[in-house]
């Protein structure tokens, strides 16, 4: 029976839950906390750490910087993309320049930006650094994806420019843009997180982590990471619902 | 209204016209006939201005808004047929739907995206479209190919009773399809003067 991509790429509950056994099986049987810390045992620790302020204070210092490096990435990376599709110097421009950065490793860009701001701020640029290519040559390849003959239409019929490309070049583009987003994110978050760890900005989930390791507080680290990833989820949701609002709203 | 004058044009070196002259007046319903790559597209194209001439002039009245319907629908397929005719007509509003169902689109599609339509279905709303834009030049490639027999018929009165009075130019190969319009022929990259 054939199923849909999306559906077939689903995360079932049956596994999460066989993985989750795995896991509390594997902590039992080693009963070695220092190395691995159990399911349940990181949840209890989640529950203490949830109560403490810093816990929370942590969390918003980091989603703040590295969503707002992640929003600078949006907005550098269509408009540029914008640019580079109507002007081809732009486009000859900016393309050593993202293939650099593409190459780069995140740990260069890191050490290399502690020398430019200050670690507290590290996350932001990481995170522009990360999500600015990606967002910048997707939209690109979805411009130059457009269909001719639908901005001709466009032309023909006189449809004003900001309802232009509102509706006929966003609906083309809207897929391309989407997977960028989603990749993004992810990313904006993995090598944020990253850039904490290594600039260690005082009251930053990358601290916690930092700290974790070198207390040898594997439950909190396992917390962390659990956190970590949760909110990276709990972003790449939302940035869905938003992109869905957006489109239902542009083509109504 | 327009004036065609000595147009060139070819592709590759391949003359399509060459030296064609034509002149429309307003009000006339134009049926533009010919074989196969005779030029019918490229002259609708030029005069959309979606292609310019080798040589020649185009003269029209200035300001002239150009409706039409192009040989592919050219429709925003994730989008409603109504939303589609909004588009290019935001003052539509009832219209849009009371001609969609006139031209046979069930009301249960009405709230689908086009690309949920049928071939025959996808037309119709290309056509609506294009009657609903304001224009003063209706412009129409092979408009009737991909109709199924049940509402051809019914598009043809439709579009026939809505451009009553409009200047319309039809691009056809079905000689039906041309009453009540003055003939023009492509023969030959070149012209001949349309049928009084």
């Amino acid at each position: 029976m054939k199923t849909s991509t999306s559906s077939a790429n689903r995360i079932a509950p049956w596994a999460v839950v066989f993985w989750l056994l795995v896991w509390q099986i594997a902590a039992m049987v080693m009963d070695q906390p220092l190395l691995l810390v159990s399911p349940l045992d990181t949840l209890r620790r989640l529950a203490a750490l949830a109560l403490e302020p810093v816990f929370w204070r942590s969390i918003g210092f980091s989603v703040g910087r590295i969503m707002l490096g992640f929003g600078l990435s949006c907005l550098l990376g269509i408009s540029l993309a914008a640019l580079a599709y109507r002007f081809r110097p732009v486009r000859q421009l900016l393309s050593p320049l993202t293939a650099t950065i593409k190459a780069i490793p995140v740990a260069s860009f890191v050490i290399l930006a502690l020398l430019w701001v200050s670690s507290k701020n590290l996350s932001i640029l990481i995170s522009v650094m990360i999500g600015f290519p990606i967002i910048y040559l997707n939209t690109l390849i979805g411009l130059d994806h457009m269909d001719p003959k639908l901005l001709q239409m466009a032309k023909v019929f006189r449809i004003p420019l900001g309802k232009r490309i509102r509706v006929v070049y966003f609906s083309q583009v809207m897929p391309f843009l989407r997977t960028s987003l989603n990749v993004a994110i992810g990313l904006c978050w993995k090598s944020g997180v990253a850039a904490e760890v290594i600039g260690i900005p005082s009251g930053s989930v990358g601290q916690q982590l930092y700290n974790a390791k070198v207390y040898l507080e594997t439950a909190d680290l396992f917390c962390w990471t659990l956190m970590i990833v949760l909110l990276s989820v709990a972003c790449e949701k939302l940035l869905a619902l938003l992109l869905s609002a957006a489109e239902k709203g542009a083509l109504k | 209204m327009i004036r065609i004058e000595k147009l060139c044009k070819s592709y590759d070196g391949k003359p399509v016209l060459e030296g064609l002259s034509l002149h429309l007046e307003e009000g006339q319903r134009y049926a533009l006939m010919g074989a196969s790559g005779s030029g019918k597209t490229t002259l609708l194209n030029l005069l959309m201005a979606l292609e310019t001439p080798d040589s020649g002039l185009i003269r029209m009245k200035p300001g002239l808004r150009i409706s039409a319907v192009f040989q592919e629908n050219r429709l925003l397929e994730m989008m409603t047929a109504e939303a589609n005719i909004r588009l290019v007509a935001p003052e539509a509003g009832e219209k849009a739907r009371e001609l969609l169902l006139l031209l046979g689109i069930e009301p249960d599609s009405l709230p689908q995206p086009v690309k949920t339509y049928s071939g025959g279905m996808k037309r119709r709303v290309a056509i609506a479209r294009a009657l609903l834009a304001d224009y003063d030049l209706l412009l129409l490639d092979e408009p009737y190919k991909g109709l199924d027999e049940d509402t051809r018929q019914q598009v043809i009165d439709t579009v026939k009773r809505m451009t009553e009075g409009k200047t319309v130019l039809m691009v056809t190969h079905d000689p039906e399809d041309t009453a009540g319009q003055r003939l023009i022929e492509l023969k030959g990259t070149k012209a001949s003067e349309p049928t009084a």
